[in-house]
């Protein structure tokens, strides 16, 4: 078996224009990345200098937020806060900030990189305060309410509150802010299903187009064996690709942003407060990837079963690619899916950071169960059915 | 040997009933999306009665009843708005404020309809020449540019029966040898792929244009293109509305040539239908995101697929948010460099199909 | 007259084809060679499916490339593993080539003639992807006589067939012969043994020898023998000499052997045949 999965992975590797493919996906990737969030590698304009500290409107002033990584101490507040006292009487200043000459922002809308650093150290102090304690107050006024026992779920739902969130509390500062977009970008996810499709559409019809499915067929191997090795092959393949693409991503983000803070904890991101995962930044990226490259197999065993049915490879592939239009459209039109049919749609795991913003969970017979674990559990169980139909449909049509 | 390829190719292929499902959604897009113009029955009432009543050059005496018309309605909102602040206040009572809203309902129903209507005739008023039409409606027609993803899967699904079957079937070694198979039925072939582009993005805008157009009042056809506020910049001011709507399909029209004879090309290239089909889908799917670059852009056959980008003007104001495949406002200068790249990479497919020596066996 | 002037071909610095020259007139010409001869890249640079690297292809004196020629009007050809529209029926296949060949018109009674002469008459309404591979065959071979060419060209036309098809076909080309050139390349020798007017042997890309099929085995007369020997001697002797045939006989093995000289004393010369001229061929490689 071994040996016939390296064989298959050979094939892949093999695919005429594949790697070429792959190499022109990522490559566009990067760029994109490049062109739409690069803040480094371009030179910087509208930049100036206070008292040696370097601002800008448009731009981030990384040798600014250098000088305030780590423990927010009040030190740092006070010395940030005389920084923009004394840069806004110097310069003709309209509000609470640092602008350049000439430059007349939008009151209340438009906010220095100054500006936007106070922001964002009071959010981050005033983060348990102001943000986990309403939450946990309003838990234990549910706690009180059933105490009784007559609503054992609340009772659960309050329980789960208390543990995922009660010991948050935020104490330093980093650049995590620049982790935000990576979270939400979608472009590889994209290019990563083009892939997956391309590749099962090679790897399953495409030995009916070469002819050489009969010998294949009639090899000791049988045809379930070599159905289920094929299929391994695509999923590590597919796995591969993924965290190429992962990889690839952190690292242009890193280079034209400069994130700072990876091993802080998920939520300690302004977009993500409310989150429930309590892990690290760097491993909500991996959770993502992983849901990431599910999601991709799973729409690509749309591919396998149009490969099986079809006897060429081209429309298995376009059959599979119109089918994800057709779900990833229904997806946006009705957000998501209705009801527990959400929960199998495999899109869901391509955009899986947003089943984690908040606490999402679902009354599974009196237990509160989280939505990222029930968006995995029922798209794994709708790859398995489609795995089987498509394994039954080559047994015999291939 | 025109008919026997045409046969061969949507007959015999079934290509002609994968025609036939896209115009039939195409056709239930174009329906959908003239029915959700307006958020209620009662709205597009509204609307159309304003419209009946004051579409046209807006006079001063036009005007002057408008205002009138509109004012009980915006009196009715202001006063909404202040019974909102006075019970937040504490001045009004909740009894209150559900009495104040009742009385108020009449006048603020269809408010939508009313205050689109508003700004439509804001716009119209605020330069000379510009007509008052049917902003939503046009809209529709030309606002609701996207790259036609099925139009696209379609194309590319001829360019592989009509040239890489043959090679992965070795038919094209028998092909060859006749006296039309070198060259002719290859012409042939490309010419049938282009009618079929020119038709389907003819029959889609047709559709768009019925599905919409019992809601366009008939003189809105000769109004000037700038009558749109998505056209307020348009280098085309001097066309009308109808005729920059045929613009606009022309121009889509030889986009989506372009991009057929593209997946000619690929055909030719790659000699993989598999190949051709995700090079054809990345060449739709690519540009917003690969393409940053202007003159990249406007060098690949999307930039003419977004046709009303052209129309636009390269003094656009984003309305409503940049979408993935929305058209990207461009002036003419951009218009001549796509269109040359268009026909370059025409002339490239119809004098290069078939050149390439067979697949070594 | 279709002539073979001086052509060389290489792929990738290798010369597959060295300076042939040939002429064709009317007749079967069988051009015979073991796998990678070249047989297949002299008919596709003849048929014009592949460029020479040099030299030249004449249709009466006019290259055959060039249109003026007329060649490609003239021509029909069956390669070795020919492609078909699976959901044609062979009927509608050959209304295709008609008008791919230019032929104008329905051409209805000469599709039906050509049916019937291959015997597809009662399959003519019948979809091309429920043919045998002696069907399909013989179909091909209809597509490459529409139009009436001069010259007709069949790579491998037998090569997949049963006993019986083979000898059908056979016949067939037999048939088609009068007033036409038919090359047929094959490795197959009788294949053209029975019916070529012309046998061509080629190895490694050259001509070795032309001519009629009792005259390459008159050829080796003399050269021809026939030896009873043990296991042991026989598998002696099958490396030591260039052999047709060998068959057991009451725990005897005989072999047919190809050798300038005697190759034991017990050896017998036998009527030699073209097969043994192109064994004979083959182990001077």
């Amino acid at each position: 078996m071994g040996r016939l999965f390296r064989l298959e992975w050979k094939k892949l590797l093999h695919q005429r224009y594949l790697l070429f493919f792959c190499a022109l996906l990522l490559a566009v990737d990067l760029f994109n990345i490049y062109e739409n969030y690069d803040k480094l590698l371009r030179p910087r304009e509208d930049v100036f200098t206070v008292e040696g500290v370097t601002f800008s409107v448009d731009r981030d002033a990384i040798v600014l937020h250098r000088d305030f990584e780590g423990p927010i101490t009040q030190e740092k507040i006070d010395r940030l806060n005389a920084l923009l006292q004394k840069a806004k009487a110097e310069e003709a200043q309209i509000g609470y900030g640092i602008w350049r000459e000439g430059y007349f922002p939008v009151p209340g809308v438009d906010r220095s990189q100054g500006e936007r650093l106070m922001m964002e150290l009071k959010r981050l102090t005033g983060y348990r305060e102001q943000h986990i304690q309403p939450i946990l107050a309003e838990t234990e006024k549910l706690s009180a309410v059933v105490q009784d026992g007559s609503d054992p779920y609340a009772a659960r739902m309050a329980a789960l509150i208390r543990r995922q969130y009660g010991n948050r509390s935020i104490t330093e500062f980093h650049r995590v802010k620049e982790f935000e977009p990576l979270m939400i970008y979608k472009l590889s996810a994209l290019f990563l299903l083009l892939l997956a499709c391309f590749c099962a559409s090679s790897l399953f019809a495409g030995e009916k187009e070469t002819g050489m499915a009969p010998l294949l067929k009639a090899a000791p191997n049988g045809k379930t064996r070599l159905f289920w090795v094929k299929l391994a092959a695509l999923f590590t393949f597919v796995l591969a690709l993924g965290i190429l693409f992962a990889a690839a991503d952190y690292g242009m983000f890193y280079l034209c942003r400069r994130p700072t803070g990876a091993s802080m904890p998920f939520w300690s991101m302004d977009d993500f407060a409310d989150s429930p995962l309590n892990i690290s930044i760097l491993g909500a990226l991996a959770l993502f990837t992983l849901y990431r490259v599910l999601g991709a197999f799973a729409l690509a065993l749309i591919a396998v079963w149009f490969s099986s049915l079809l006897p060429k490879s081209f429309p298995a592939f376009l059959a599979a690619v119109l089918c994800m239009a057709g779900l990833m459209l229904a997806t946006l039109w009705t957000d998501g899916f209705f009801g527990v049919f959400r929960y199998f749609n495999p899109v869901t795991l391509l955009i899986s950071v947003r089943l984690f913003e908040n606490l999402r969970v679902e009354n599974v017979f009196g237990y509160p169960v989280s939505a990222g674990l029930l968006a995995l559990l029922g798209n794994l169980m709708l790859a398995a059915v489609l795995a089987f139909t498509a394994r039954g449909l080559w047994k015999r049509r291939a | 040997m025109v008919i026997q390829e045409l046969r061969k190719i949507l007959w015999k292929r079934k290509l002609l009933l994968a025609l036939a499902l896209v115009l039939l959604f195409e056709g239930l897009l174009a329906w959908r999306g003239a029915d959700g113009i307006f958020s209620s029955s009662q709205d597009k009432r509204v609307y159309m009665d304003l419209l009946q009543s004051y579409a046209g050059d807006l006079t001063p005496e036009k005007r002057e009843r408008l205002d009138q018309e509109l004012e009980t309605y915006e009196k009715a909102q202001e006063l909404m708005v202040q019974a909102e602040e006075q019970y937040q206040n504490g001045e009004l009572t909740s009894e209150g404020f559900d009495a104040r809203t009742a009385e108020l309902a009449p006048y603020r129903a269809n408010l939508a309809a009313r205050s689109d209507f508003a700004e439509a005739a804001k716009y119209a008023e605020a330069k000379p020449g510009r007509t008052l039409v049917n902003q939503l409606a046009w809209n529709e027609l030309f606002d609701t540019d996207r790259v036609d993803f099925l139009l696209s899967v379609l194309l590319i699904l001829f360019a592989i029966l009509a040239f890489v079957s043959e090679d992965e079937t070795d038919f094209r070694q028998i092909k060859q040898t006749t006296v039309h198979g070198k060259k002719a039925v290859y012409r042939i072939d490309a010419v049938l792929g282009v009618a079929l582009a020119v038709l389907s993005v003819s029959l889609t805008s047709l559709f768009r244009w019925l599905a919409a157009g019992s809601l366009l009042d008939p003189g809105s056809m000769n109004a000037p293109l700038d009558s749109l506020k998505i056209f307020e910049n348009s280098p085309f001011s001097n066309l009308s509305l109808a005729e920059g709507y045929l613009l606009a399909t022309g121009l889509k029209a030889v986009g989506y040539t372009a991009f057929v004879c593209l997946c000619f090309l690929f055909g030719q290239w790659f000699r993989s239908a598999l190949t051709v089909s995700l090079a054809g889908l990345l060449t739709v799917l690519l540009p917003p995101y690969m393409l940053k670059a202007p003159v990249l852009y406007y060098c690949s056959p999307v930039s003419l697929m977004l046709s009303v980008g052209f129309l636009r003007g390269d003094v656009y104001v984003d309305l409503g948010g940049s979408g993935f495949w929305e058209s990207r406002a461009a002036g003419k200068p951009a218009l001549w460099i796509s269109l040359a790249a268009a026909v370059i990479l025409i002339l490239l497919a119809f004098f290069t199909l078939g050149k390439r020596e067979g697949k070594k066996r | 007259m279709l002539e073979v002037v001086d052509l060389k071909k290489s792929f990738g610095g290798r010369e597959i084809l060295h300076g042939l020259n040939l002429t064709f007139e009317s007749g079967v010409y069988g051009l015979l060679g073991p796998n990678g001869a070249g047989k297949s890249t002299l008919m596709n640079i003849i048929t014009g499916l592949l460029r020479q690297t040099s030299g030249q292809v004449l249709f009466h004196g006019v290259p055959a490339s060039d249109r003026r020629s007329g060649f490609a009007a003239k021509l029909g050809y069956l390669p070795q593993q020919p492609g078909y529209y699976k959901n044609y029926t062979a009927a509608e296949f050959l209304r295709y080539l008609s008008a791919l060949k230019g032929i104008r018109g329905k051409n209805e009674a000469q599709i039906a003639h050509l049916l019937e002469f291959v015997n597809l008459s009662e399959n003519a309404d019948q979809k091309l992807g429920t043919f045998s591979g002696g069907m399909l065959r013989r179909a091909g071979l209809a597509q490459a006589l529409l139009g009436k060419p001069e010259v007709v060209i069949l790579d491998e036309p037998t090569a997949g067939l049963d006993p019986l098809e083979r000898i059908r076909l056979r016949n067939l080309l037999a048939e088609i012969a009068k007033g036409r050139t038919v090359i047929v390349a094959t490795h197959i020798v009788p294949d053209v043994e029975f019916i070529a007017n012309q046998v061509i042997l080629m190895f490694d890309g050259q001509v070795r020898q032309m001519g009629k099929p009792e005259e390459l085995a008159e050829a080796v007369r003399g050269q021809v023998w026939q030896v009873w020997t043990d296991y042991a001697g026989a598998e002696r002797l099958s490396k030591r000499f260039a052999t047709g045939n060998l068959f057991t006989e009451q725990d005897a093995c005989v072999l047919r052997i190809v050798s300038e000289t005697q190759p034991t004393p017990e050896a017998v010369p036998v009527q030699p045949t073209l097969e043994d001229a192109f064994l004979r061929e083959s182990a001077r490689r």
